[in-house]
C-alpha cells in the first residue's frame, strides 16, 4: 500500500508521526505576524500562509497557467456576473472536518462584511457581492459587476466556517496562531518560531514533514548555520554573503521574484519636516550610494547591482516608474543647507535649530531590515548627523510595524522610520500615500496628505485606460519626489539559499511556497 | 597594444577565477563517475583549451575576454579593431542577431495577450495593426490576416504599413526577420558597419488616440526585427565562408515560422565558435538543431556524436525527460570535465577549470530543456528554464537565454521577470528597449484585472 493511500484512507494525518519524510528548517526574516489570511501584513506572513491554505485560483509558478487545487470545475452564470464552482470532493480542513462550499460562502462573507477590519477583505468587498451554497460541493460567487477573467479575481485563501463564531472576523483571534486550513501544511506559530507539519489530503501530499520556520539572526551566524547544515535554507541572504555561499558545492542560490523598494518615510507633521524645503533637503542630505556600499556591500560604479536605486515608489523596471526623474545618489550638503535656512532653520555649533530648538531625529527601522542590510539605521543616523542634525535611533519590530507604525499610530514616536514594500504582480500604492479617510490611505504611515497627490490617485484609481493608468502614476512618482513624504532610497532584489539535498524546490514568485508538495530533502 | 589586450585577457580570467573561488590548487576534485564517454569529453573545448597553447589565441584577445563576460559591446569594438578575428566578429554579431530576434518574440508575444486574449474595449482599433503584425513575426499568418483585415481608423502610414503585412502574411509561411526594403518606420535600410551594433536611434511607434483621451504608443516591432536580421548579415559578412555555423547557432533561436535553416555541421570547425559557448564540441549544435526538427529521437540518434545528447540518454525514459535525472547528470558531468580538465593539466586544478565546468553543467540543463520541450514536456521544460536562469550570474549569464527566457515568460503571459531582464540588459542592448512597450502594456493590464493585493512589508 503506498504512503499517500494509508494516509488517506483513515482521513488526515500528520506523515511526522508516522515517522516518514524529513524535516526542514529555515531563516525567516522574522516571525509571521500572523497566520489569517486576512490580516496578512508581512512578506512572512504572506509565504508562511502559502504553507497552510489553498488559495481558490493561483498561478503555476513556471507556466504561469491559472490552477487551482479545490475547484473540480466552474461555469460562468448570470451573463458573467457569478460563477458556480464546484469543489472537489474529499478535501479536508486540518481538524479533520471535510471542505464544503459553505466555507467558501463562509470566506466570501467574511470579507464582504465590515466588521471585519482586513484591509485584503476591503479590496474583495469592490469585487464580490455574494455567495450562496447549493449543496455540499456548489457555490455561486456573485461579482459586483461583470470581469474580465473573472476567475484571476478569485485568489483569496479559503477560511473553515467551524473555526469561527461569526463573519466579523478579528485579527486577535487564536486562529491567528493555531490556523485551520487545507493546505499541504498545519501551521503553528510560537514565540520563538513556527512550526509547519504535513498534512497529506485529497489535493496535496508533501514529501517534507515539517518545516521550522526559525526567526531571523546575524547573516554572518545564518550563512554559517546553513553551511553546517543546522538549518537547510535562509529566504533572503544579504548580497554581501551571496559569494560565499554561491562558492559552496552545497548550496543552491535561489532566485525569488518579488519587487521590493526601501523607503524613509518622513512624519510630516513633525516640526521642521512640516516644510517641504526640510524634506528636500534631508533628501539631498543621504548620500545613497554610500549608504549601499557599506550597508549592502556595493561597489561604486558595480554593473546590474542587485540593490538599483530609485526615485519613486516603484522599482525602476516598473511601467509606473517615471523614468524622467533622476535619483539622487550622493549627497548634496551644500544645497540641503541652503534649504534648511530657506526654511527657517538655524546652525549653531555645527547642529540645526528650529525655533531656537536643537533638532533631533527620532529615526525607526523595521528590525528584520538590519539582516538584509547590516548597519544601515547607523549609517543613515551618521549621515545625518553628520549634517547637524541629532538623532536617537531605534529597532522597531515587525508586530510593531505591523501594529503601530502602518496603522499611522507612531507619529508620537517617530521623525523618520525606515522600511521596505514588497509587491507583485499589483503595484498599487494607493494606500500609502492617500490622506487618510474611510477606506483610503490605509498604511498611510504618517498621516502624510496632499490633495494633489489625492487628486492623483484618485484618477488612477478612475482610469479607465491602461494608458491613463500609466500616466496617473508617473505624475504621481514627479510629485512625491518633490513633496518627499517618503525618501525614496532602492530596491533591493531577494535570493534564497537552500542545500542541495533540498531538491525539487521551485519557488514561486511572490508566494514562495505554492509548488512545496514537490520539494524533497535528502540525498 | 598587443601586449595591454594580452594583459587585459589574462586579467579577465584571472578575475574570473577568484570570483568562483579557483586558485589553481594541487588536488584535484575526486574521480568523478562517466556520465559521458571520455572521449568525447576529451573534444570539448573546455578540455582542449586546458593546454596554454591552445587557450593563448582566446586569453590573449580583449574581444574573448569581453565574450566570455558577455560583454558584447565591448568584444564588439575589440573584434572591429581586429581584422583577423573575422570569427569573433561574426559570432558576436550572430548572438546580437538572436538576442533581438528574441526580444522581436517577447514583444510580440506580449502584443498577442494584451490586444488579443486580454483585449479591452478601450482598446483604440489600430490595435489591430499591432495584433497582426506580431502574429506575423510568430509566424501565425491566419492570424495576422484576421487582425489586419479588422484594422480600422488607420492613419495613411499605418494602412501602408499594415498592407505590407498583409502580404506578407497572404501565403502559408510569413515568419522571419523583416528586410530592409520593407516599408514599415525604423526599419534598417543600409547594412551595418562591422562592429557596431547601431541599436534604433529612435524608437517608432505608431501613436493612437484611447478611450480615456490619451494616446497610446504602440510599438513597431518590425524595426526589431530589422535589426536582428542586420545583424546576421553582419555576421555572414565578417564570417563568409562560415554560413554553415551562423545557422547552426542561431536555428534555435528563431521564432516559430521562421523560414528553416538548412543545418549540417563542418567537419572542421574553428574554435571561435565554441569558446565561452554552451556547445561543448560541434556535434552539439548539430544536437540541438535536430531536436527541433527530429524531436525526442534526436537524443539516441545523437548521442554516439554529441557529449550533451550522450549526457541525456539516461535521462529520457520511454521518450520522457526525467528532469530530476537531467540535473543530476548534470552535476555529473561538470565533476566529470572538471577531473579530465584537471587530469590535462597534469593534476593540478587552474583556476578557469571551475568555470569552464560551470558552463558545461549549464550545457546540460539547455539541452535537457530543449529535450524536454521536443518531448512535448512544456512545463518540466520549464523548469529547467528556471534552473539554468538561477545560476546565471557572471559568465553563466548568457544574454541571449535570459531574453529568451523573456520571451518565453512573456508567452506565458507573465511580465514581471522579463521587464527585469530588459531592463538589466538595456544598457548593452538599448534597441530592447522598443519590445517594452507591448510587455509594460501587458502587466499594467494584467495587474489592473488582477486579484485584489495590498503592499507588504
Amino acid at each position: 500500500m503506498s504512503r499517500s493511500t494509508a494516509l488517506t484512507s483513515g482521513g488526515l494525518a500528520l506523515i511526522a508521526l508516522l515517522g516518514t519524510g524529513s524535516s526542514l528548517s529555515y531563516y525567516e526574516e522574522s516571525l509571521p505576524t500572523t497566520l489569517n489570511p486576512l490580516f496578512a501584513a508581512s512578506m512572512v506572513d504572506n509565504r508562511s500562509l502559502e504553507l497552510v491554505f489553498d488559495r481558490l485560483w493561483f498561478h503555476d509558478p513556471i507556466t504561469n497557467d491559472l490552477k487551482s487545487r479545490v475547484v473540480e470545475k466552474y461555469e460562468l452564470v448570470d451573463q458573467g456576473k457569478g460563477l458556480k464552482i464546484t469543489l472537489r470532493s474529499g478535501i479536508k480542513w486540518h481538524n479533520d472536518k471535510p471542505l464544503t462550499a459553505k466555507d467558501l460562502c463562509f470566506t466570501v462573507d467574511a470579507m464582504l462584511d465590515p466588521k471585519t477590519p482586513s484591509p485584503i477583505a476591503e479590496g474583495y468587498r469592490e469585487v464580490l457581492a455574494g455567495c450562496e451554497a447549493q449543496g455540499n460541493q456548489v457555490a455561486v460567487v456573485r461579482f459586483t459587476r461583470v470581469f474580465h477573467n473573472p476567475r484571476e479575481r478569485l485568489g483569496f485563501a479559503i477560511l473553515p466556517q467551524g473555526s469561527f463564531a461569526s463573519t466579523a472576523i478579528a485579527p486577535d483571534l487564536e486562529f491567528s496562531s493555531q490556523p485551520v486550513g487545507t493546505g499541504p501544511f498545519k501551521g503553528s506559530r510560537g514565540r520563538r518560531g513556527a512550526t509547519f507539519d504535513a498534512v497529506a489530503n485529497a489535493h496535496h501530499n508533501p514529501t517534507v514533514a515539517q518545516l521550522r520556520l526559525n526567526e531571523g539572526a546575524d547573516p554572518i551566524v545564518q550563512v554559517k548555520t546553513l553551511i553546517n547544515n543546522g538549518v537547510q535554507g535562509i529566504i533572503a541572504v544579504p548580497p554581501p554573503n551571496r559569494p560565499e555561499l554561491s562558492s559552496s558545492d552545497e548550496v543552491s542560490l535561489k532566485s525569488y521574484d518579488l519587487r521590493s523598494w526601501w523607503f524613509i518615510a518622513v512624519n510630516t507633521k513633525s516640526g521642521p519636516m512640516a516644510d517641504p524645503k526640510v524634506r528636500q533637503a534631508l533628501n539631498l542630505l543621504i548620500d545613497r550610494e554610500r549608504l549601499r556600499e557599506l550597508a549592502i556591500g556595493v561597489k561604486p560604479g558595480e554593473q546590474n547591482s542587485p540593490c538599483e536605486l530609485i526615485s519613486g515608489p516603484f522599482v525602476q523596471s516598473s511601467p509606473y516608474y517615471n523614468r524622467a526623474i533622476p535619483v539622487v545618489a550622493k549627497a548634496d550638503k551644500a544645497k540641503a543647507d541652503a534649504l534648511l535656512k530657506a526654511a527657517g532653520l538655524t546652525q549653531e555649533g555645527g547642529s540645526w535649530m528650529y525655533k531656537g530648538t536643537k533638532v533631533t531625529l527620532r529615526i525607526g527601522l523595521l528590525a528584520p531590515l538590519d539582516f538584509e542590510a547590516p548597519d544601515l539605521l547607523d549609517q543613515i543616523g551618521n549621515q545625518l548627523g553628520a549634517a547637524g542634525f541629532d538623532r536617537r535611533t531605534a529597532k522597531i519590530s515587525s508586530d510593531e510595524w505591523t501594529q503601530k507604525v502602518v496603522t499611522g499610530r507612531a507619529a508620537a514616536e517617530y521623525d523618520l522610520v525606515i522600511g521596505k514594500w514588497s509587491f507583485g504582480l499589483v503595484e498599487d500604492v494607493n494606500d500609502l500615500f492617500h490622506t487618510r479617510a474611510a477606506s483610503e490611505g490605509k498604511f498611510n504611515i504618517f498621516g502624510y496628505s496632499n490633495a494633489q497627490v489625492d487628486q492623483i490617485l484618485t484618477e488612477y484609481e478612475g482610469s479607465r485606460t491602461d494608458t491613463s493608468a500609466q500616466n496617473a502614476y508617473h505624475k504621481l512618482h514627479e510629485v512625491l519626489a518633490q513633496d518627499l513624504p517618503y525618501l525614496f532610497l532602492w530596491k533591493l532584489d531577494t535570493r534564497s539559499a537552500w542545500r542541495t539535498e533540498v531538491r525539487g524546490n521551485i519557488i514561486a514568485p511572490y508566494y514562495y511556497f505554492t509548488e512545496v508538495d514537490a520539494w524533497k530533502y535528502g540525498k | 597594444m598587443m601586449r595591454a589586450s594580452s594583459l587585459a585577457g589574462l586579467l579577465s580570467l584571472a578575475l574570473l577565477a577568484a570570483c568562483v573561488g579557483g586558485e589553481p590548487t594541487a588536488e584535484g576534485p575526486a574521480v568523478a563517475a562517466e556520465v559521458a564517454p571520455a572521449a568525447l569529453l576529451q573534444e570539448s573545448w573546455q578540455v582542449r583549451m586546458s593546454v596554454d597553447a591552445a587557450r593563448a589565441r582566446f586569453e590573449q584577445h580583449e574581444g574573448w575576454s569581453a565574450l566570455f563576460q558577455r560583454e558584447h559591446p565591448t568584444a564588439l569594438a575589440a573584434f572591429a579593431a581586429t581584422p583577423a578575428e573575422g570569427r569573433g566578429l561574426a559570432r558576436v554579431h550572430a548572438e546580437l542577431a538572436a538576442i533581438y530576434t528574441q526580444g522581436v518574440g517577447m514583444g510580440a508575444h506580449s502584443a498577442r495577450h494584451v490586444y488579443g486574449t486580454d483585449r479591452m474595449p478601450e482598446d483604440p482599433p489600430q490595435v489591430d495593426y499591432l495584433l497582426g503584425e506580431a502574429a506575423a513575426l510568430v509566424g501565425d499568418c491566419a492570424g495576422a490576416r484576421a487582425a489586419l483585415d479588422r484594422l480600422s481608423g488607420a492613419d495613411p502610414q499605418l494602412t501602408a504599413a499594415a498592407a505590407w503585412w498583409r502580404a506578407r502574411a497572404a501565403g502559408e509561411t510569413c515568419g522571419g526577420h523583416v528586410p530592409p526594403d520593407a516599408p514599415l518606420p525604423g526599419v534598417l535600410s543600409t547594412p551595418l558597419t562591422p562592429g557596431v551594433d547601431p541599436g534604433l536611434p529612435v524608437l517608432p511607434v505608431w501613436r493612437a488616440p484611447d478611450a480615456a483621451g490619451g494616446v497610446l504608443e504602440l510599438a513597431e516591432l518590425g524595426a526589431l526585427s530589422s535589426l536582428a536580421a542586420a545583424h546576421e548579415a553582419a555576421a555572414r559578412a565578417a564570417a563568409p565562408d562560415d554560413g554553415p555555423m551562423i545557422d547552426l547557432l542561431l536555428a534555435p533561436w528563431d521564432l516559430p515560422g521562421a523560414p528553416p535553416r538548412a543545418v549540417s555541421v563542418p567537419e572542421a570547425v574553428d574554435d571561435a565558435w565554441l569558446f565561452g559557448g554552451f556547445a561543448l564540441h560541434p556535434a552539439d549544435l548539430g544536437f540541438f538543431a535536430a531536436l527541433r526538427v527530429d524531436g525526442i529521437a534526436a537524443v539516441g540518434a545523437w548521442a554516439p556524436r554529441s557529449a550533451l545528447a550522450a549526457t541525456l540518454q539516461p535521462a529520457v525514459v520511454d521518450g520522457v525527460v526525467q528532469i530530476e535525472r537531467v540535473q543530476d547528470l548534470a552535476a555529473g558531468l561538470r565533476a566529470q570535465l572538471l577531473a579530465q580538465m584537471v587530469a590535462a593539466t597534469g593534476g593540478v586544478e587552474q583556476g578557469y577549470h571551475r568555470p569552464f565546468a560551470d558552463l558545461a553543467l549549464l550545457s546540460v540543463l539547455r539541452a535537457g530543456m530543449l529535450a524536454a520541450d521536443a518531448a512535448g514536456q512544456y512545463r518540466d521544460a520549464g523548469v529547467l528554464r528556471v534552473l539554468t536562469l538561477e545560476r546565471a550570474s557572471g559568465p553563466l549569464a548568457d544574454p541571449v537565454f535570459l531574453v529568451s527566457t523573456a520571451a518565453w515568460d512573456a508567452g506565458n503571459r507573465s511580465p514581471l521577470r522579463p521587464q527585469e531582464i530588459v531592463h538589466a540588459h538595456l544598457t548593452r542592448f538599448p534597441a530592447l528597449a522598443l519590445a517594452r512597450y507591448p510587455l509594460d502594456a501587458l502587466h499594467i493590464r494584467l495587474g489592473r484585472t488582477a486579484a485584489p493585493a495590498t503592499p507588504l512589508h
